[in-house]
């Protein structure tokens, strides 16, 4: 890292986030605790549990009530649609969308609301909008019989969320086949599980942020699900990149080559993460609420993926790496071989010359650990200049 | 690349740069025709959320069939597939209930002005019937709504347009039971309860095929269309009648367009300072890349039938923008390690460190890509625009920063090699150098202070 100097460069070559997993992994399991206890809490107070999740009228369908104006409802749009919503709101419900229509007789025009009811017992929903449609109803007493509800479907398409589903576990079996042919069996799983962490991260955190879950939702995910791998390879792409040398070795530091790989690439992670979540983050504060609902998710999304890329992906990498070469020894029964091989040149015809040095083993078996990767990154992948 | 040529190559992205921008924009009508050229980033199809468009409820007639509920969710099914297939993908129908408790069907049609062009888009139901009597009231031997799979714009052997029918499996058994019986005798075609032809039948149809042709003149286009259209709608299991049509403004509303684009032009501004600042030359490039990648994008949303774009659609392409800086952002890190590392000179630093980076780039956008691709082929309707945005988007991230991005420095490279500061490079610090040497030294500190020191 160029620009770390002094004092934080010495911490920042000592920032291992293989030493900092186990506390790393605490984050997401508290979050997702908070989110199942704030949907129990939710779910069982008022007995609704997708309200609790946050299910919106995309995919649950709702009521639709419909305010004729006529040509008032084009030309005060703003005090009418501001002024009914906020008595419909009165009631408890939230108005997911207004919309103008304009029929061909300009009489006919309307002004539609629609929200998601709040209860699922049929005889609630309609006392609740036969109330509704009253008080509407009462602020337009020169317009009697001018509000008319409905009840509608879920407008999302009934195959959405199953065919996003069978799509996401199809890409995620073709992702881990090639990250096997590309990287290793062990990438493969640690990306995956970075992935997935994502998935259930997003959803965590917007139950929590109380974020409706409309259509646009699935959008957001699968953006962030791809944002995410993305992340999650660039950095793997470095250990790929440290492991080179190193192999048909037993015995290696995989988390001091995590660490460093996680290092080398943290600019590139935060940088990135800047530049994409400016224009999201900038969205959210100028736009509406119905802009809001799906730039939050992106937001929490960006920041979930973040967090699984840098500090959950390699540790998971590094040890079950180490599991598996321990697993393969075991039956090889290859314990006692080290470092006869002499490395590949990493770089072919490049000016470098990579040597691993016969001393890992020994300097990893020592007691403190934070010197055993400062010690990887100068000792064993030293670059040296043939000149 | 010499001066004079990575100044001739500058000036050809710059110009194109600018055509390119100037046509997503103006509007003019082309000389000598009658037809106008409209800007490509205007003609970039909207989703209901974005252009409003227009609304048509119908109400389901009850009939004695039974089950209704089933054939409602059908017809639902079938009505989607039917927008889709035109193009629509954003187009959304509701099953609903209205205060008569009567069930309904809810059609939005995204980016549509005219109510009537949505009943041409779905048609105005026809009822199809082949009966052996001249008359309303005989049995109907086979009947769209229960035999018809499809119907489609086909050619007689007279090259006359004709309307094509597809049966579905009842069907083609029950049509072909009924050609087989009554060979030689004439069967009568009945829309709507009313004669529409009569025909001789010559031989059985067991492939479940069939054409209907007019008179000796045949169709024009677009009467065989609409006819194909109306039977197609008359395959649906319920019949529906057509309660309002009305023009439906956008969800979003005007306010929150304007916000989201001002929201994005600032966005796009910090990105665009933000790598001038921390990349310099490298940045300029990148910047200059990112602009053809903008473009290009607007480009393929409006010439390409999947995209419809609604406001996820929108983010989706912003985020993309954000994921093309990414590619460049890892360029030129590797850039500047290698530069740092070694006492390469600056070109060289520039090659190895495109070299170097190609891999990750390209193993990060490929996983990506495979996902978009599933979705497109496995995803829904209106997840199908999103997954064709997003492989534009990567496909083109990749393009521009590997191809445009390099191409630019290239060209940077005989107008200026040498100066560090332009490129934002430098060398590695004393102990970064000594990194390299450190195999030499006898002590490895296992305490990093000393050597901080």
């Amino acid at each position: 890292m160029a620009k770390n100097k002094g004092n934080f460069l010495s911490k920042w070559n000592n920032f291992s986030v293989t030493k900092l997993a186990k506390f790393s992994a605490i984050v997401p399991a508290v979050i997702l605790v908070v989110a199942i206890i704030v949907i129990v809490a939710l779910g069982a107070s008022s007995g609704n549990f997708s309200n609790a999740v946050g299910i919106g009228i995309d995919f649950e369908g709702g009521t639709i009530i419909n305010v004729t104006l006529g040509q008032d409802a084009v030309d005060n749009y703003d005090s009418h649609s501001s002024a009914i919503k906020s008595t419909i709101e009165s009631f408890g419900v939230e108005v997911s969308y207004v919309q103008l229509q304009q029929a061909n007789n300009a009489e006919k025009n309307a002004i539609t609301f629609r929200y998601k009811n709040i209860s699922s017992d049929d005889n609630a929903i309609n006392d609740l909008n036969e109330q509704i449609r009253t008080a509407v109803d009462e602020m337009y007493p020169e317009m009697p019989g001018n509000v008319a509800y409905e009840s509608i479907g879920a407008t999302a398409a009934n195959d959405l969320l199953s065919k996003a589903g069978i799509a996401l576990a199809v890409s995620v079996a073709l992702i881990l086949v090639y990250i096997i042919i590309r990287f290793t069996l062990m990438s493969a799983f640690a990306a995956i599980i970075a992935l997935l962490h994502d998935v259930v991260m997003m959803f965590a955190l917007t139950v929590i942020c109380r974020v409706q879950i409309n259509s646009s939702y699935v959008a957001a995910m699968i953006t962030i699900i791809a944002y995410s791998i993305n992340n999650t390879i660039i950095i793997f792409d470095r250990c790929r990149e440290y492991m080179k040398p190193l192999k048909g070795m037993s015995d290696i530091d995989y988390c001091g080559i995590g660490d460093m790989a996680v290092r080398d690439t943290m600019t590139r992670s935060l940088y990135t993460t800047f530049t994409t979540m400016v224009i999201v983050a900038l969205l959210a504060i100028l736009g509406s609420d119905t802009i809001r609902e799906f730039c939050v998710p992106i937001i929490l999304g960006l920041i979930a993926g973040l967090f699984s890329s840098v500090m959950l992906a390699v540790p998971l990498w590094a040890a079950m790496s180490k599991s598996f070469d321990k697993t393969k020894a075991k039956h090889a029964n290859k314990e006692g071989v080290t470092y006869e091989k002499k490395a590949a040149d990493p770089y072919d015809n490049e000016d470098h010359e990579y040597r691993p040095v016969a001393e890992t083993k020994k300097i990893s078996g020592q007691k403190a650990k934070a010197n055993t990767v400062y010690k990887y990154t100068k000792k064993n992948t030293t670059f040296k200049k043939k000149k | 690349m010499n001066r004079k040529k990575s100044i001739v190559v500058l000036s050809i992205v710059a110009v194109i740069i600018i055509l390119m921008a100037v046509f997503a924009v103006v509007d003019f009508p082309i000389a000598g025709t009658v037809y106008d050229y409209n800007g490509y980033a205007k003609t970039i199809k909207l989703g209901l959320d974005m252009s409003g468009g227009v609304s048509a409820v119908f109400e389901v007639q009850e009939d004695e069939k039974g089950d209704l509920d089933t054939r409602v969710d059908g017809t639902i099914a079938s009505l989607q597939s039917l927008l889709v297939s035109k193009g629509y993908t954003e187009a959304t129908v509701t099953k609903g209930t209205n205060s008569n408790g009567l069930t309904t069907i809810r059609v939005e049609v995204p980016d549509v002005d005219d109510p009537e062009r949505v009943l041409d888009l779905i048609g105005r139901p026809a009822t199809l019937e082949f009966k052996l009597e001249d008359s309303a009231s005989a049995k109907a031997y086979v009947i769209g709504s229960e035999h018809l799979d499809s119907a489609y714009v086909t050619t007689d052997e007279s090259s006359n347009y004709a309307v094509g029918l597809k049966f579905n499996e009842a069907g083609t058994q029950a049509f072909a039971s009924f050609t087989s019986d009554n060979v030689g005798k004439s069967s009568y075609i009945y829309i709507d309860g009313e004669r529409y032809t009569a025909v001789t039948i010559n031989s059985a149809i067991t492939n479940g095929q069939a054409i209907i042709t007019s008179g000796s003149d045949g169709y024009t286009y677009q009467e065989a269309k609409d006819f194909a259209t109306r039977l197609q709608s008359g395959t649906f299991g319920v019949q529906l009648k057509q309660t309002e049509v009305r023009n439906i403004s956008p969800t979003l509303g005007e306010n929150s367009i304007r916000q989201a684009l001002i929201a994005a032009a600032i966005g796009l501004a910090i990105i665009f300072v933000f790598m001038i600042v921390v990349y310099r030359g490298f940045g300029l490039a990148a910047d200059i890349a990112l602009i053809v990648y903008t473009l290009l994008l607007l480009w393929f949303s409006a010439v390409l039938p999947w995209v419809q774009l609604t406001l996820p659609g929108i983010a989706g392409l912003l985020l993309s923008i954000g994921m093309a800086v990414d590619a460049n952002v890892i360029i030129f890190e590797r850039i500047k390690d290698e530069y740092k590392r070694s006492s390469k000179p600056i070109e060289t630093s520039i090659k190895i460190g495109f070299k170097r980076s190609t891999a990750a780039i390209v193993d990060g956008n490929v996983t990506t890509l495979i996902g978009a691709v599933v979705l497109w082929i496995l995803g829904s309707a209106s997840i199908v625009g999103f997954a064709v945005t997003l492989f534009i988007g990567i496909i083109l991230s990749m393009f521009t920063s590997l191809v445009i991005t390099r191409l630019i420095i290239k060209c940077f490279i005989p107008l200026n090699s040498t100066s560090e500061k332009f490129y934002g490079l430098k060398r590695g610090e004393a102990d970064e150098i000594a990194d390299e040497e450190e195999e030499e030294k006898p002590a490895q500190g296992p305490v990093l202070e000393s050597e901080e020191a």
